[in-house]
Order: C-alpha cells, then structure tokens, then sequence
C-alpha cells in the first residue's frame, strides 16, 4: 500500500465468502477458476506443487483439503523477483456461520526477497477481492 | 492470524465492482451502514459523524470530506465502554477508480498508540468482516 514505507515481511490478508470451505478449496486449485480472479493466470495446485506458469512457481509443503495449503512462492512474471529466494503462503479456510467462511493468506519468509515482498503487497488484496466476487456473483473484477 | 500484537496503523484494502459514488453512498447513509456494520446506522451531518447502535449513540470529529473519494473521522468506540474510555484514534476512507466499473476502497485506522485495546479489537478480521459485508452488499444487494 502506498502507506507503508517498507513492504513487510509478514504479510496477512483475510476476507470473508458466501461460500463454502469446499467451494473456496476448488477456487484456489483449479486453473479454469483462477484465470478469473489471479491476473488471468491459470494456476495448478497438487499435493506437490504450485503451478502458475511462467507467473509463478513453488512446491506444495501441506496440502489439507478444504482448510489448510502452504506452497513456496517464487514470481517469474519479473527478473528482479524471479532472483529472490523462495517465500512462502499459507491458505487457510475457516467455516463460520451463515454459510460464511474466512479465508486468510499468509506470506512471509520475504526478509531477503524485499522485491518480492512490495511486488506482492497489493497485489493480494486484489486477487481475493476478485476472487470472493467469482465465488458470490460468478463473475470476476476483470470482466 | 499470526500477529498477535496489534499494529497501531492498520491498513486494509478490497476492490469492489461499484462506483465511487454508490462506495460513498454506502459508507455515509444510515441505511446502507446497518446492513453491514454491526448493526450501526451511521451518517455524516454538521461536521460530525454520528452513529446508534439500539438505544446507544455517539458521534466523533469529521476531520477531512471529499466526496466521493476520501472520508477521515476520528474513531470511538462508543459500542463497548472499556474501548470508548480509550483516546480517539483516526479512520481514512479512500475511494478510487479503477478499470471495468471496479473502484478500490482502502482504510486506514491509525493513531491507535492511546487506544491498545481497540487496536486489538478492530484488527484484522475485525475491519474485514466490515468490509467484506460492504462488497457483498454491494455487487449481491445482500449482506453476508
């Protein structure tokens, strides 16, 4: 955000769906999905890695269908990040009331990646504000 | 969350299919603030903002107003006693437009050093379950 001086090198994120632990699990793993929220990437998520193409890359380290995913991150889409060492991102999905759930993502490990760590600081906000709009209107930012 | 120690200036961001105007509308008129904030009626009026909760009210300073793009108030938490005791602390709203019909709404609430235990209880998934009930409302007509 234009308010911080210095990306940090924990960042947190969390945003509450409409939608169900299982649907938000497929909306995270499933590349015709992504495409619509994630800057048009089609993603591939397995129990062994995190597949974005030539966006980003990572290897899957816990892999707990619908309520827990942590991958490493490393950004392709720039050589300057492409260069940092690997970071890593925690999903984790928490059923609440009213068929309601909380999603919270987690990326740190970044203290020697600072490109990474500002390159990424508005971007999420972006991807899970389009992806809850997928989930609860069908429709993604982007359309 | 991983943080236990809540920061004294939070940041939080979300895009939302709308424009500024129908942002501003929804954070400003009573009607609109009930159905996503807790509850709270909320309107702006003779340089205060003014907020009831049941048989609960309370108002705080309105310290900048730009519609429809930037809104800075002081904060009280005039819903629970032992936070409203604490200093106020201060909430900007900023609206900007982006591409697709798609507007960007971030808050700032800062100036939280004299308020610990508001801190505590606005952070992060306290302003969140806010402002991801505001986008619902506003892209479905429903709130979560």
């Amino acid at each position: 955000m234009s308010t911080m001086a210095t990306a940090q090198t924990t960042q947190v994120y969390s945003i509450f769906i409409k939608a169900s632990p299982e649907q938000i699990w497929e909306a995270i793993t499933t590349p015709a999905f992504t495409q619509k929220y994630f800057y048009g990437v089609p993603v591939a998520i397995t129990s062994e890695t995190f597949d974005g193409g030539a966006s980003a890359q990572g290897a899957v380290v816990e892999f707990d269908p619908p309520h827990r995913l942590v991958h490493s991150w490393r950004a392709l889409y720039d050589t300057e990040t492409a260069a940092e060492p690997e970071s890593r991102v925690t999903w984790e999905i928490a059923v609440q009331d009213g068929g309601v759930s909380l999603l919270t993502v987690v990326h740190d490990r970044l203290d020697e990646s600072p490109k990474t760590a500002e390159s990424v600081a508005g971007g999420w906000s972006y991807i899970l504000s389009g992806l809850k709009s997928v989930l609860e209107t069908g429709e993604g930012l982007a359309g | 969350m991983s943080t236990v120690i809540a920061q004294t200036t939070q940041v939080y961001a979300v895009y939302i299919k709308a424009t500024p105007e129908q942002i501003w509308d929804a954070i400003t008129t009573p009607e609109f603030t009930e159905r996503y904030f807790h509850g709270v009626r909320m309107e702006i009026r003779d340089g205060r903002r003014w907020s009831t909760l049941g048989e609960l009210a309370w108002d705080e300073q309105v310290l900048e107003l730009e519609p429809p793009h930037r809104l800075v108030h002081a904060w009280t938490s005039g819903y629970d006693d032992e936070l409203a005791a604490e200093e106020p602390s201060r909430v900007t709203w900023t609206i900007e437009p982006q591409d697709n019909g798609t507007s960007l709404l971030t808050v700032v609430h800062d100036r939280l050093e004299g308020a610990p235990k508001t801190a505590a209880s606005v952070f992060g998934i306290g302003w969140m379950f806010v402002l991801s009930n505001l986008k619902t409302l506003l892209e479905t007509g429903e709130p979560l």
